[in-house]
């Protein structure tokens, strides 16, 4: 093909066509000119860097690659012929970020050109063998060292994000951030004295619920639709019986009906430091959620305090996730956990799963700072007149 | 009205609002007449008639035209907000509210919808929910999108009053918490105090952002508190002899330095453009990452010697560093986030001339020579010195106080594992 001598595209094309035929030294040197024309793009470079591999010069190839992915620094093949340069000389690391780079950017195109596809599926097992290597070195040489991360369950959780195997999950709650304490999805609730007391009392709440529930009133839906606030991640629980609850106190408002109906769940919850502040909290609910139902990811609204779940009536089939952690409920076995980090719940059985619920004070918050902040969210609620709803 | 003609009308209606966006006027013209005379009590007629009326300032024909529409068919949103319009133009706020309401139920998404409720606030006298609806109206407003030019002008003005209702939450605030903060007096408040102004948006939320290793349920805390590591006490009282020291090897100029930040060829420059290479932040280290430097210490020995005192963050090829900071006259340091939140940094300040910064996520403090800051480097942080002459700080690294030795045992070994595997280290710096 007879190249425009002016035109650095059509000379550039030449050169993969001479390429194509294995002559290494015409193709350097059409590169080489279509780059002296000052208007090449990213192509010719990659061209050349092809042209000096064959021809077995290594750095050339490299830095004729860094010209090409400085023009253009999404340009395809140059990514992956730089992974590949990489992982000839044995830089597993610098190897796996290119093919990790090619393979991102391979996926945001509409569809992988037909070309690319075997590419793509070798940067992909490349790509997962140099991860999984990795995964068995640090593995193995932490059990050389006689440390298995059995030691930490903490060091384990940082292994584990440190290998991508889970990803960070942070406190977002959706009204208001207190700094400074940290992410924890899942407390011990061994940490706290007064758990062992009111687990010790489950049977004797279930017996009340179950006097609730045959006597068949009480329990509404837990979302209720609120005409002067946008109702966005509601996912069609609003208004929907399939979660109901029953409560003993509606954000800090006591019920005196419904806790007169159930003396011991009241008395067995005596000691827990139910998280107060005016007109908001704590609630203290039986929570059911009806065979099917999924409550959607969402966030809580303040991270100043814990939520705690005692597993009443539950059915194979049901979980709780928050964060990188699923849980599955087991009868009578509180679990505490930070509801201002992504959360969901489902019941997949066939019967309804129901749960007490409570809040309580996050266990770093002083005395003072807990006065705080009740002090302040209640001058907030004077100020706005109308609170928001925190219900959700 | 038959399917068929609902269809017609809403592809003439549809086409109109191409030829529309496209610029070509007497084209959506002529369709919109053509569906007005085909069927002109169709919905998105009378809307569009309406609408046109109230642009000529004929709002009570469009209040008449419009309360047919959403009498025939009340779930259109649009209809409902051009309602809403008529009704402010003829001053009836309540209906308007009723109107708005509406929409916002069949679209809590709606923007339009969702400012002309703060601004039916405001004019109702109620500047605390106008505030409150506008605050809704701007968060549905993606980042660094550029609302169209009629809403601009009024997308400004929802900015200006959520900021007046943060101001005047604030010494709402100030003054209901008195009582509250007078029973406390003396307490550590500083926590509350971050938490109040995350609340009033004055500051931004920061996170812990390591790039090597996060390790979780960690107090994500930008600085911590002096107190906490007595230890200090003895490396701030020889903080003149080892500003002395450092002054000795900086006196032949900064050649003996070495830059802070060198990013290998091939790697993006990101914020570094400037400092990559540059020795106007300059280093003179006495350990780095590990490796002590005997002829950087025996120049330095009471430094050294003051060092003994120093628990170090003793990681093989990572850790322990220590080194002498130098940031030129005008000079920034850009925001940046460290390797890891299982290590803390320590500052002693030395050299510091007037017209220096530093901040840490939302935090700012000054430094002050011979008094040591402790903070955690995986926050963003960034520092300048406008000043006229070099500012000097003396930097180490330890370890995260709340880490068990376990721990620390295991962070040794897998981050020695992972260097080991790509021979490289993590720590270098930039």
């Amino acid at each position: 093909m007879a190249a425009d001598p002016t035109n650095s595209g059509s000379i550039t094309q030449a050169g993969f066509a001479a390429l194509k035929r294995g002559d290494s030294a015409a193709a350097r040197a059409l590169f080489e000119r279509s780059i002296s024309t000052g208007a090449a793009e990213a192509a010719a470079w990659f061209g050349l860097s092809q042209a000096h591999r064959l021809q077995g010069a290594s750095d050339e190839e490299s830095s004729s690659l860094d010209q090409a992915l400085k023009l253009d620094a999404h340009y395809l093949p140059a990514l992956l012929a730089k992974a590949d340069w990489f992982a000839r000389f044995g830089d597993r690391r610098a190897a796996s970020s290119y093919y990790r780079a090619f393979i991102k950017l391979a996926a945001t195109l509409p569809s992988v050109p037909a070309h690319m596809r075997a590419d793509l599926a070798r940067a992909q097992a490349v790509s997962q063998r140099f991860a999984r290597e990795f995964e068995d070195h640090l593995l193995s040489s932490l059990a050389a060292n006689g440390l298995g991360s059995s030691a930490s369950k903490r060091f384990g959780h940082a292994i584990e994000l440190l290998l991508g195997r889970k990803q960070i999950y942070l406190q977002e709650p959706k009204y208001f951030f207190f700094p400074e304490l940290p992410h924890i999805q899942f407390f011990d609730p061994r940490a706290f004295d007064w758990v062992a007391e009111l687990e010790a009392e489950s049977g004797a709440i279930r017996a009340e619920l179950t006097a609730l529930l045959a006597a068949g009133d009480g329990f509404i839906p837990y979302l209720q639709a609120e005409q002067s606030r946008p109702a966005f991640d509601t996912k069609k629980l609003l208004g929907n019986p399939d979660w109901s609850a029953y409560f003993l106190i509606k954000e800090g408002v006591a019920m005196a009906k419904h806790m007169a109906q159930c003396p011991r769940t009241v008395a067995a919850l005596r000691r827990a430091p139910l998280c107060r502040i005016e007109r908001r909290t704590p609630s203290v609910l039986f929570s059911l959620l009806r065979p099917g139902t999924r409550i959607p990811p969402h966030h809580g609204f303040m991270n100043t305090r814990l939520i705690c779940h005692l597993p009443l009536v539950m059915p194979r089939g049901c979980g709780l996730r928050v964060g990188n952690e699923a849980r599955q409920w087991r009868e009578g076995e509180l679990i505490v956990f930070d509801d201002t980090i992504e959360h969901e719940a489902w019941n997949s059985s066939n019967e309804a799963r129901i749960v007490l619920i409570f809040d309580i004070w996050r266990p770093e918050l002083s005395e003072e700072e807990r006065r705080l902040v009740s002090a302040m969210l209640a001058a907030i609620d004077g100020f706005d007149g109308n609170p928001q709803k925190w219900t959700d | 009205m038959n399917s068929h003609q609902d269809a017609r009308v809403r592809l003439l209606m549809d086409s109109a609002m191409r030829a529309l966006s496209a610029g070509q006027h007497q084209e959506a013209e002529r369709l919109v007449r053509q569906a007005q005379t085909e069927a002109p009590h169709h919905p998105l007629v009378l809307n569009e008639t309406a609408r046109q009326l109230l642009m000529a300032g004929k709002a009570a024909a469009a209040h008449t035209l419009l309360e047919s529409a959403v009498r025939e068919d009340g779930t259109h949103a649009s209809l409902w907000l051009n309602l809403a319009a008529a009704l402010r133009a003829l001053d009836r706020g309540d209906e308007e509210m009723a109107a708005l309401d509406k929409v916002l139920t069949l679209d809590p998404r709606n923007i339009r919808a969702r400012l002309q409720t703060g601004s039916l606030h405001e004019l109702r006298g109620n500047p605390r929910a106008a505030a409150m609806s506008y605050r809704f109206a701007l968060q549905l407003i993606p980042p660094g999108f550029d609302p169209p030019a009629p809403l601009r002008e009024v997308v400004q003005h929802a900015r200006e009053i959520v900021a007046a209702n943060d101001r005047s939450l604030e010494a709402f605030l100030d003054e209901r918490l008195q009582d509250t903060r007078a029973r406390h007096a003396g307490e550590t408040l500083r926590r509350f105090d971050k938490c109040l102004a995350t609340l009033l948006h004055k500051d931004a939320i920061y996170r812990s952002q390591p790039s090597f290793m996060y390790f979780p349920q960690l107090p994500p805390i930008e600085f911590h508190e002096r107190e906490d590591f007595p230890w200090l006490d003895s490396i701030e009282a020889a903080t003149a002899d080892i500003r002395a020291e450092l002054s000795g090897v900086i006196s032949e100029g900064t050649a003996a330095l070495e830059p802070y930040v060198r990013i290998p060829e091939g790697m993006p420059l990101n914020q570094w453009q400037e400092l990559n290479q540059s020795r106007r932040w300059g280093v003179y280290y006495l350990w780095r990452e590990g490796v002590a430097l005997p002829e950087h210490i025996a120049r330095c020995p009471r430094t050294a010697a003051a060092l003994e005192a120093w628990p170090r963050y003793d990681v093989p090829s990572s850790g322990p560093t220590a080194v002498f900071s130098i940031l030129d006259a005008k000079t920034r340091i850009p925001p940046h986030t460290g390797v890891t939140n299982t290590r803390l940094i320590v500052h002693l300040p030395l050299i510091i001339p007037s017209g220096c910064e530093f901040r840490v996520g939302a935090e700012r403090r000054e430094w002050h020579p011979g008094r040591a800051l402790v903070f955690d480097d995986t926050f963003e942080h960034a520092a300048s010195n406008e000043s006229d002459v070099p500012r000097a700080v003396l930097i180490l690294d330890i370890w995260n106080p709340r880490l068990s030795a376990a721990e620390r045992d295991l962070v040794r070994a897998a981050t020695a594992a992972v260097s080991e595997f790509y021979d490289i280290s993590f720590f270098r710096g930039g």
